[in-house]
């Protein structure tokens, strides 16, 4: 036993066609943590959370949940974690409330017990009025509640969620987010969920992993990782023909970069405290600043500087 | 059958169709001596019933197929209960789906005119069908459990097909000759269709139920070990 509730050495898991898609990778979370793993599609996130969940062998390496090692005492990591896979595995032939009986039989709990707790998280996810309708007519946010209620029968001690809003609309994403952290600050449940968005990350978790490639490139809270990006960044607007004066002028605070057709953007070295400077000089240059915008360094910008490269367009968008 | 009736419901309806078009098309044969006087329609119908039996044991592959694809597996295979049961219990399903057809071949055989063969003889036709539903169930969910696709069908279907169109399926062995025969000799659901064709036209014989015992204990015994041998490769 140890007091990590997830904790991996070294994992790696190669598949056929001298494909590495976990690339040794260490981490350790504390129980009652939030914890984010943050990378683009194919980056591993998927592979790391089967493993973790004995739904998959890893090829070297090993790891524990719950203080239970995934290979070699597999069963007793199963009683201890929930999992809610992408795309809401569920039958869609089956109502929310069957299904929530089948996942407490497979758990071993009685009949009375399940129909007890299957209650209480029906009306906790609000699917209470749907609960006897087959899943297949179930909307997406709704299959993603219900797939968290059925994660939950158990009362596991770690939760894990792989991709848990992909595809949902903003208003689905924010309920479950909300129904994460209620769930995280009521009962203490360790929660470990895979993102492909920063938002969420950014959001959601007490730390985040940063994977890119099967590999781990950055692992702290989103608001260390943000500082060790440092310097905010200020971008300005101004009309073309005063481009060159404010690039001139801009170039004694920083190395402005271009931002879109009228735009340059600089990272203050003192923080916001530097914008007022900024200003003033491209005032007394007589350049007009016709947009200012001030944005602290996000998860992108951090997914950037250990990367070299963005996350996806499509993968960042979280609304 | 809730979960997919676009497979159960052909399942039940195309052993009773080739019973119905099998015994209509050649009632006639039924005169020759092989068939030792008995009606055609009683003779397929424990073709029939095996049928019935291979297709439900095709249907518990495919099922469990569909389950891969869609993650649903998963969720099983992540929770505590022993991952054997993703093959028994569907074994099982497959045997209750091979009675309920078995009961429906037999409503038609009423109809027709071919009476139940007694107790011990009907529990024979029964037992027969389910044996093979099972055997079949194992094939099938082997075959899903290493492709983890409902693309796999043909190849579950493909060998329960011959396997029944290439035994006694259609005229007694002492009907058949030449490479047929030879087949027949050697294919395991010659024996279970002999006894379960004995129990329907002429009662229970322990001279075509220790083979028909012996064949369905080596079916079961191998494709079980396929299967098994297929959970095993679940996530490695």
């Amino acid at each position: 036993m140890n007091d990590a509730s997830v904790e991996a050495n070294g994992l790696v898991r190669e598949f056929k066609g001298d494909v590495r898609a976990v690339d040794g990778v260490s981490l350790s979370v504390p129980a009652g943590q939030i914890y984010g793993f943050l990378g683009p599609n194919g980056a591993g996130k998927s592979t790391i959370i089967r493993i973790l969940t004995t739904l998959l062998s890893p090829t070297a390496g090993s790891a524990t949940v719950g203080g239970h090692d995934v290979v070699k005492e597999a069963d007793a990591v199963r009683h201890k974690i929930g999992v809610a896979l992408q795309d809401a595995a569920i039958d869609p032939f089956m109502t929310g409330r069957e299904l929530l009986r089948l996942q407490g039989v497979l758990h071993g709990l009685s009949r009375n017990e399940t129909r007890k707790r299957g209650e209480r998280l029906l009306e906790r996810v609000d699917l209470v009025d749907a609960a006897d309708r087959r899943v297949g007519t179930y909307s997406g946010g709704m299959r993603r509640r219900l797939d968290l209620a059925l994660a939950l029968i158990h009362e596991p001690q770690v939760l894990f969620l792989d991709e848990p809003t992909t595809g949902l609309d903003p208003i689905s994403r924010h309920t479950l987010w909300n129904e994460v952290r209620r769930l995280n600050r009521e009962t203490g449940t360790t929660v470990f969920l895979t993102t492909q968005y920063l938002e969420e990350a950014d959001e959601l978790a007490n730390r985040v992993a940063i994977i890119a490639q099967g590999r781990i490139v950055a692992d702290g809270t989103p608001t260390d990782l943000k500082a060790e990006i440092g310097q905010p960044t200020l971008s300005i607007t101004v009309s073309r023909d005063q481009l060159d004066d404010a690039r001139t002028t801009m170039a004694r605070f920083g190395a402005p970069a271009p931002n879109g057709d009228s735009g340059l953007s600089i990272q203050l070295p003192d923080g916001a405290a530097g914008v007022a400077g900024v200003v003033r000089a491209l005032d007394e240059a007589g350049v007009t600043a016709t947009g200012l915008d001030l944005s602290e360094p996000s998860l992108d910008d951090v997914f950037m500087a250990k990367t070299g490269k963005r996350m996806e367009a499509d993968e960042v968008t979280a609304s | 059958m809730r979960r997919m009736p676009s497979v159960f419901v052909p399942s039940l309806l195309m052993p009773l169709f080739i019973l119905v078009a099998t015994a209509g098309a050649f009632r006639g044969i039924g005169a020759l001596p092989a068939f030792e006087g008995s009606s055609y329609l009683a003779f397929t119908i424990p073709m029939a019933t095996v049928m019935g039996g291979g297709f439900a044991g095709i249907n518990a592959g495919m099922t469990l197929a569909r389950d891969m694809e869609g993650g649903f597996v998963d969720r099983l295979v992540a929770s505590p209960s022993p991952r054997v049961a993703l093959v028994l219990g569907p074994a099982l399903a497959a045997m209750a789906r091979s009675s309920f057809t078995t009961t429906i071949i037999f409503i038609a055989g009423l109809i027709g005119g071919v009476g139940l063969p007694g107790v011990m003889g009907t529990l024979v036709v029964y037992l027969v069908a389910a044996a093979f539903s099972v055997a079949t169930a194992c094939w099938a969910m082997g075959v899903a459990l290493r492709t983890g696709t409902v693309q796999a069908t043909p190849l579950m279907q493909v060998a329960v097909f011959v396997s029944i169109f290439f035994s006694v399926a259609y005229a007694p062995r002492e009907a058949q000759d030449g490479w047929l025969r030879n087949i027949s000799d050697v294919n395991p659901v010659t024996y279970l269709l002999e006894a379960s064709r004995d129990a329907e036209l002429t009662g229970v014989a322990i001279s075509s139920l220790a083979p028909a015992i012996l064949a369905a204990a080596g079916l079961i015994a191998l494709l079980g070990a396929f299967a098994l041998l297929g959970l095993r490769r679940l996530g490695t």
